[in-house]
């Protein structure tokens, strides 16, 4: 799964797929993402088509809640909070 | 062998703790029982640290048929405060006089005006942030003011009056909108119950067995002479107490009578909970530009308090300030072939027009809700509490259905519409097991009928149900008894 895959697929900026992407990694583990990922990837792609759309669903859900597990992940996809700048970046995490 | 103990207080949550700070604050001698671990550190560990996994402190309830519902509650010092979300409204005071006001359920042997000094002094104790509000006779002197309104508040509240500033402990900063690169704001609202162990711990007087269960209180005669306690390791020993409160949770107060046999009264009986129920409501323009503090900080009573309480449930409803969770819509939309920039302006403007409410809904006293002892034993020999408690009732979905009816209604000027619902969490709030008044358990001292030197307090001795969160009325209640036994020995 690349932040350029992620981008195009949920309509992120670079450093908004970089940075959640990350966090993913973070929480899932290395194989964890890697399984995720390749479900999300395969079940968004042509292929995925091909799948019933529960088993789509259920192919794109665990890569998604991982992406946005909370309120503040949710509040940056629903273009609420935006990333800081650089050299921002804890500006407010108190 | 035995220990001589002045006063042995079983369970370290709220109850457990404000029972003893008084008591100690008095000069008296307090030994507190606790199945969980002692860490006196646990705000500064996540939730899922909190309780270390031994016999003591293994689950020990199982449901009846019909009657699944994920009970939450904790072992560890601080007990299921652990795990409180620190919303901390009073009960109204209709709630304490339900059979008198309307001929339904019973009355309480106290009233709100009896509660309000031990409201405030709790309110004090938790460090709650609230403002006054005229459902609330006597609410002016909360110790922290109330959170700004978030921008939901704003724009909902005029319309859902009453309205006013949910009571919740700490100040809330408002953090919002959050950095990305913290792992959510939390308001550690464990800190506000340890703080008081932690003095308590360094109070003369004061002691705490950690890893302890109070396996079952010996009767002679019209007293309890002994408190048999087990150790997590399986180790037994005996206490000979002068007084005992039992200070646990509506499950665990009623299991630890019912393993001791004493059984006067309507032991285990009458179980409650709320019911809670969320709904999404659409609008048809986008609420503005968004802020909120950390936790919730809005609440309605347009649909808490009236004659009605005689068919259908008291209803409180609370704006969700993190707003609209969209990660199962974007995964449907994914499934449906919706992508990239399209799809991130669709669920922009989804949260932008879609306000979440939390409702919380008073549910019946029901016959067919208790507690009872199962065949199967926890591993340390201990008979499990079986729990009956079969789905909401009609009386609270009836409320429920009026708040539903009532939200689109005075919601129609911003073109509302309630596009889902689902049920919130269930589970947190075990009352009633022994309750307080003179057909009940206890007395309006919350002494046992029939036992000199036991008291019973927190959830269990609610007499009634609310729509609202009991913490902040188990708090003054535990005030009260340790106030008063303070005195009593005075």
């Amino acid at each position: 799964m690349s932040a350029r895959r992620l981008e195009e697929t949920l309509g992120l900026s670079d450093p908004e797929a970089h940075r959640l992407l990350v966090k993913a990694r973070k929480r899932l583990g290395r194989r964890g993402f890697a399984v995720r990922g390749l479900a999300f990837t395969l079940a968004t792609g042509p292929l995925g088509r091909l799948l019933p759309r529960g088993l789509r669903q259920a192919a794109i859900r665990p890569l998604v809640y991982a992406l946005i597990p909370g309120p503040t992940e949710n509040l940056l996809y629903a273009r609420v909070t935006k990333l800081p700048a650089t050299g921002e970046e804890t500006a407010g995490s108190r | 062998m035995s220990e001589a103990i002045e006063n042995v207080v079983i369970g370290s949550g709220i109850s457990g703790l404000l029972v003893a700070r008084e008591l100690v604050a008095a000069g008296r001698e307090v030994t507190v029982i606790e199945r969980g671990p002692v860490r006196l550190d646990a705000d500064t560990v996540p939730h899922s640290q909190r309780e270390a996994r031994t016999a003591a402190t293994a689950h020990n309830t199982e449901p009846a048929p019909g009657s699944e519902r994920p009970w939450k509650y904790g072992y560890a010092f601080g007990g299921s405060s652990l795990l409180w979300a620190g919303v901390a409204p009073r009960l109204l005071p209709s709630d304490f006089e339900m059979r008198s006001r309307y001929g339904i359920w019973r009355d309480w042997p106290i009233g709100y005006d009896d509660l309000l000094p031990f409201y405030q002094a709790a309110e004090q104790a938790l460090d709650i942030s609230g403002g006054p509000h005229e459902v609330f006779p006597g609410s002016d002197d909360y110790p922290l003011p109330p959170p700004p309104p978030s921008s939901v508040d704003r724009l909902l509240g005029p319309l859902l009056e009453p309205f006013g500033p949910l009571p919740i402990a700490r100040r809330l900063e408002p953090e919002y909108p959050p950095s990305i690169e913290t792992e959510g704001p939390e308001v550690e609202t464990a800190s506000n119950i340890l703080a008081i162990g932690r003095e308590l711990a360094a109070a003369d007087g004061f002691s705490v067995r950690g890893e302890t269960v109070a396996a079952r209180l010996r009767r002679a005669g019209g007293r309890i002479a002994e408190v048999e306690c087990v150790a997590a390791d399986g180790s037994r020993s005996r206490i000979v107490p002068q007084r005992v409160v039992a200070a646990a949770h509506g499950i665990e107060n009623a299991g630890l009578l019912l393993r001791s046999d004493l059984r006067e009264g309507p032991v285990g009986r009458w179980l409650g909970d709320h019911t809670h129920v969320v709904l999404d409501v659409e609008l048809a323009e986008s609420m503005g530009p968004w802020s909120a503090a950390t936790r919730d900080t809005g609440i309605s009573y347009a649909w808490a308090e009236g004659d009605w309480r005689v068919e259908r449930g008291s209803a409180v409803v609370v704006p969700f300030n993190p707003g609209l969770l969209l990660r199962d819509r974007i995964v449907a939309a994914l499934a449906g072939g919706r992508r990239g920039t399209d799809l991130r302006a669709e669920m922009a403007d989804r949260f932008a027009r879609t306000a979440v409410v939390y409702v919380s809904v008073e549910d019946a006293l029901r016959e067919d809700r208790f507690v009872e002892l199962s065949s199967h034993r926890d591993p340390l020999g201990l008979p499990l509490t079986k729990v009956s408690y079969p789905p909401d009732s009609d009386y609270a979905m009836r409320g429920v259905a009026e708040v539903r009816r009532g939200l689109e209604e005075r919601l129609a000027p911003l073109g509302a519409k309630i596009v889902g619902d689902r049920i919130g969490g269930h589970g947190g709030h075990m009352l009633g097991t022994c309750f307080m008044g003179p057909d009940g358990v206890v007395d309006e001292n919350l002494r046992h009928h029939r036992l000199e030197n036991l008291y019973l307090t927190g959830g269990s001795a609610f007499a009634t149900n609310s729509a609202l969160h009991p913490t902040t009325t188990i708090a003054a209640l535990a005030i009260r008894l340790g106030r008063h036994l303070a005195s009593a020995d005075a």
